[in-house]
């Protein structure tokens, strides 16, 4: 399927990671995408894993970092973009503890994550197709688990921060195209 | 989920640890015989808000378990207060089995019963959440 093309709320927003062996130089969407492709396409492998209980995502993709140059003769600087820091990536879950085991385990393993917004439900084995019956938009990045921390709450669900690292660009928009 | 919601709440009410204080318990909508005129409860279940607490779409229902406790009339208000301490050993803090988690409980003291003054009632109201599959 093509993009999202119309606006509405990302409630079926998900995060897969791919746990195996990236292959060096995967630096492109198309790369990043074939990962998460299972080895029988349309069934999740063990390598994909899917972050449960997502509440809260950060916002993915690269931030700006407006570096303002002096220029002689000129009212005003001019501005360029310099290097931008990653964004801080932190994803609070609902803390089930039997769910979340798989998620500790990876932490400091190097992974692929597939930050993915799609128009309806896609289940993990759907994600895991080379092709997709819904809109959907994935953005990719390489990067590592740092720290998982368990927020305990009186009057609400117990949740836990996923702070996630990047160790690459981000790569996207792309989409899963339709069969 | 309203079902479950439903089903836990009844499920206290038949449990022994309530069954035990013999003070009965009808549903709301019930339009039968009570058994026992000058002592009972009514049971409510008022599912009143809902939102999504998870990407993919389950939901938090959320409300209120209100049991209105009618005793005789006359006699001061310590029997209103022992049922709610009765009632607070069953339901609060507890979470029942179909994940329906209940909080702490007020009572709000409501007097003689206008339609009927020889009973004197208060409405025990406790708040409920339950969460959608995760």
């Amino acid at each position: 399927m093509a993009h999202i093309s119309s606006l509405g709320a990302g409630i079926y927003t998900y995060l897969d990671l791919f746990k195996g062996t990236i292959p060096a130089g995967t630096d492109t969407a198309a790369e990043c995408a074939s990962l998460f492709v299972g080895t029988a396409p349309g069934t999740a492998d063990a390598d994909h894993v899917r972050m449960p209980s997502v509440r809260e995502f950060p916002s993915i993709g690269t931030p700006a970092n407006i570096v303002n140059v002096p220029v002689y003769g000129q009212a005003t600087s001019s501005q360029v973009q310099g290097q931008a820091d990653a964004p801080s990536l932190e994803v609070t879950v609902n803390y089930v503890a039997e769910d979340m085991q798989a998620i500790h385990a990876l932490i400091g393993t190097e992974l692929v994550f597939r930050f993915m917004m799609a128009a309806a439900p896609v289940t993990q084995d759907e994600a895991a197709g080379s092709t997709l019956a819904t809109a959907n938009t994935e953005f990719y990045f390489k990067g590592k688990i740092e720290a998982i921390l368990v927020n305990p709450a009186l009057t609400d669900a117990t949740t836990a921060t996923v702070t996630l690292s990047a160790q690459s660009d981000f790569f996207g928009p792309a989409t899963v195209a339709a069969a | 989920m309203y079902d479950n919601v439903l089903a836990d709440v009844e499920s206290v009410f038949a449990s022994e640890a309530w069954t035990v204080n013999n003070i009965e318990v009808y549903p709301d909508n019930y339009q039968g015989d009570i058994n026992t005129e000058s002592e009972f409860c009514r049971l409510n279940v008022l599912p009143s808000n809902s939102s999504i607490n998870v990407y993919g779409g389950n939901k938090i229902l959320e409300g209120m378990v209100a049991v209105k406790i009618f005793v005789k009339a006359g006699e001061g208000q310590s029997r209103v207060m022992a049922i709610s301490d009765i009632l607070d050993t069953v339901l609060q803090n507890k979470r029942l089995i179909n994940g329906t988690e209940l909080a702490t409980s007020y009572l709000n003291v409501e007097g003689l019963d206008p339609s009927n003054k020889s009973l004197y009632s208060a409405l025990y109201i406790i708040p409920f959440k339950i969460y959608g599959e995760h």
